[in-house]
């Protein structure tokens, strides 16, 4: 029996040319214990030949499921030759993979595919030279095309026939090569001739699975820290990124000898990444970017289509004839209140921000779609580096910014436990679509014609980000190093419309649909809390200073008094929250009885909450405890499901509402008392002890980093 | 009674439509909880179909 294992990166054309050379034999199933897709089939013309079709990646070491699973296969089934499916039009990047798979000592045969997009191109590769330079045999596929898959088997079958294993060439520098000596001297007796090399490189990559794997004694382990250490010093990098930049050197070389491109100028992408992602210029250029794309949808053309929304739309044509034609038919004063004031009240004032929403939402889905998103993700990575997360670490909080359901989920791509569990607790603090409603209400209302306000917030989300980053990474729960981050950048191109308008209406129907049933119930239930309660005749409905809310309300009120919105109209608006984050303003809708103009420029509206506020400061804290608090029961059951644990799901919610309080106390009472507003009291002694303590927190040395 | 109905017939249709509507928001909350999917919408959401929310990715 002879077993040929596909490997390759994602999209190489591996799957065309399984079903090519297996046709109808092919079956699926899972791998035992990961979810990754296992195909196996036979060969078509001969049925001792099991072909096995393994996960699409990009390289062999040991971060996702797919990488794991692929070199174990490997390395414990050792099948008897690889089939390594290259796809030509992309050779660089795929030759990383190659160079790994020819370090296994395992037959390999590259299979150049997609050689008709290289020919139309106009690109040619000289595969003497490349067989030459790689040390294994190649050949050309078009497996679209069905051209050449069987050619490829044919020689994969011949040299599987010769039963040799091969020992891989050196490609790095001397000075490399002589410390992978030294630590194959160390191991030689432990694996086989043919794997020494893949085993000394994983071992100088620090790779905690081969270091399980093989009983090295202490002794060994530290002779072998010491020859990398060395190194690391000479070379002034980490061990594994000098293997993958040795690697680099060695394709780079390979790829300038075999390779003849047609056209040899800059795309475009690259032109203007070299802007985009220039070590000076990326940061800076984001934050505007950021910053134009909530300044446009809160500040400017989101607040004139959301003000003609709540006043026109819903003050004037639908509260207004409806509570006339209620008066006309002989509707009751307490019904006409309750679909008026309570329910319109509560879902007009979050469906007024519909427009806000679909102006932010096509900002970020043009971001994604034309891939600048990635280049975030990458520009990221160096600062997240800085304090232990990696830029796979922002990827959940770019998402985030639609919904922080999915960027929960996506936290799934990070294989280190430690850092997903972080970037769960994190990605929340970014500003999702459902809080935009509230930064608009108490930015509009409280910081009229300050135009950085909203992109403030999302600064606010991405300081918090950083700022627990640095803090959890100095504790035992958290310390470690960060997972390399190898992300591939898509060209940009132009996002197609329809693309465009499927994404932000399938956002926007979400938004909808939540307002028409839990903002709809949760309206209906504040209406009638805070419309009825205990009076001196009994049970019935009162006024919203005796209702049940105020009732409910003045209780927990006094636990945000220190942050400077003690009252219980804003408490329960920020515990109603918890149900989705818009119902904040649905609650502030029905409270204030102002139907659906709970818009920023309602003259009503800012005399309830100068009310509710008494300085700017304390609007700013109710903003920043809402935006970094607890998320929505969603998020929250998200959270659960990701962490797997009731523990964690306690401290992820426990974590972020303590640092949510601790933010917005030093907000209101720092800013109080600096203004004029507060005196010197023992609020401002807490504020500046939190304050102290998460700067001592900062700054402290990380006794935990190697 | 029937001239109470009468004199509040306007205030039990809108009563009885609210209910129906307050029944289908409960039902469709429910529903959806159990189908699975979240807030954002699963067609288009970047990670659609490794979500394990998405009923989509739920085995048959």
């Amino acid at each position: 029996m002879i077993k040929v294992a596909l490997a390759g990166n994602p999209n190489s054309g591996k799957t065309t040319l399984f079903n090519d050379l297996t046709g109808s034999r092919q079956y699926v199933g899972n791998w035992p214990g990961v979810t990754v897709q296992k195909k196996e089939g036979t060969l078509r013309r001969k049925k001792d030949v099991i072909i096995t079709d393994l996960p699409g990646i990009y390289s062999l070491s040991p971060y996702t499921p797919e990488e794991v699973v692929t070199r174990n296969y490997l390395l414990k089934e050792q099948p008897s030759v690889i089939l390594d499916i290259i796809d030509s039009t992309n050779i660089e990047r795929n030759l990383y993979l190659t160079t790994q798979l020819i370090e296994t000592g395992i037959p390999a045969v590259g299979v150049l595919n997609m050689m008709d997009l290289l020919e139309k191109r106009g690109d040619t590769i000289d595969i003497k030279k490349l067989s030459q330079l790689l040390k294994c045999e190649i050949v050309e596929t078009s497996a679209l095309k069905s051209k050449g898959s069987f050619e490829a088997a044919d020689k994969a079958i011949e040299l599987a026939k010769k039963q040799k294993t091969t020992i891989p060439q050196k490609i790095f520098a001397d000075s490399l090569e002589a410390e992978l000596l030294k630590i194959q001297q160390i191991i030689g007796d432990m694996v086989g001739q043919h794997q020494l090399r893949w085993y000394s490189i994983k071992l100088f990559e620090r790779d905690k699975r081969i270091l399980g794997e093989l009983a090295l004694s202490d002794n060994q382990k530290k002779v072998i820290e010491g020859i990398i250490k060395n190194y690391e010093k000479k070379a002034g990098d980490d061990s594994e990124s000098i293997i993958i930049n040795e690697r680099y050197e060695f394709i780079g070389k390979v790829v300038k000898e075999c390779v003849v491109k047609k056209n040899v100028f800059e795309s475009t992408s690259d032109k203007i990444d070299k802007v985009l992602t220039d070590r000076w210029l990326a940061l800076p250029i984001f934050a505007l970017i950021i910053f134009v794309v909530y300044y446009v949808s809160v500040s400017s053309l989101g607040t004139i289509v959301t003000g003609w929304t709540n006043d026109v739309l819903f003050g004037k044509y639908i509260m207004g004839n409806l509570s006339v034609w209620f008066d006309s038919i002989g509707a009751t004063a307490w019904i006409n209140d309750l679909v008026v004031n309570g329910i319109i009240g509560g879902v007009g004032a979050v469906l007024g921000f519909v427009p806000q929403m679909f102006i932010l939402f096509l900002l970020l889905s043009i971001l994604e779609d034309c891939g600048y998103m990635s280049r975030i993700a990458f520009i990221m990575d160096k600062i997240f580096r800085k304090f232990g997360l990696s830029g796979k670490s922002f990827i959940p909080m770019l998402i985030s910014s639609g919904c922080g359901v999915p960027g929960i989920m996506a936290s799934k791509t990070i294989e280190n436990e430690k850092d997903r569990r972080m970037t769960i607790i994190t990605t929340t603090f970014i500003p999702c679509g459902a809080k935009l409603p509230v930064i608009a209400l108490i930015g509009g209302a409280m910081f009229p014609g300050v135009v950085w306000m909203a992109p403030a917030v999302y600064f606010i989300g991405i300081a918090a980000v950083v700022v627990s980053g640095i803090m959890l990474k100095k504790t035992r729960l958290f310390a470690g190093d960060p997972s390399p981050f190898v992300l591939e950048l898509p060209a940009y191109h132009v996002p197609s419309p329809r693309n465009l308008f499927m994404h932000v209406w399938e956002r926007e129907k979400a938004f909808i649909i939540k307002a028409g049933t839990v903002i709809f119930v949760a309206s209906g239930l504040i209406w009638f809390l805070s419309g009825f309660g205990f009076a001196d005749s009994g049970f019935g409905m009162v006024g919203a200073e005796s209702s049940l809310l105020a009732d409910i309300g003045n209780i927990i009120a006094p636990i945000f008094a220190p942050l400077g919105f003690g009252n219980w109209k804003a408490a329960v608006a920020t515990v109603s929250g918890l149900l989705a984050k818009e119902n904040i303003v649905a609650t502030f809708g029905v409270l204030f009885g102002l139907g659906s103009d709970v818009a920023e420029d309602n003259s009503g509206l800012l005399q309830e909450l100068q009310s509710m506020f008494s300085f700017g400061g304390a609007a700013m804290a109710f903003l920043v405890f809402n935006m970094l608090c607890a998320p929505c029961f969603a998020a929250i059951g998200a959270i659960k499901r990701e962490m797997a644990s009731a523990k964690w799901t306690a401290f992820a919610i426990g974590y972020q509402t303590i640092l949510a309080y601790a933010a917005a106390l030093v907000v209101y009472q720092l800013s109080g008392w600096l203004g004029g507003h507060l005196s010197f009291g023992i609020g401002t002694v807490a504020a500046i002890t939190v304050l102290v303590i998460m700067l001592y927190m900062l700054f402290r040395s990380n006794k935990y980093k190697v | 009674m029937l001239t109470w109905f009468a004199e509040n017939a306007a205030t039990l249709a809108i009563s009885a439509v609210l209910i129906v509507l307050a029944v289908f928001a409960i039902k469709k909350m429910i529903d959806s909880k159990k189908k699975g999917g979240c807030a954002g919408g699963c067609s288009h959401c970047v990670y659609g179909d490794q979500c394990s929310s998405n009923p989509d990715n739920k085995p048959q």
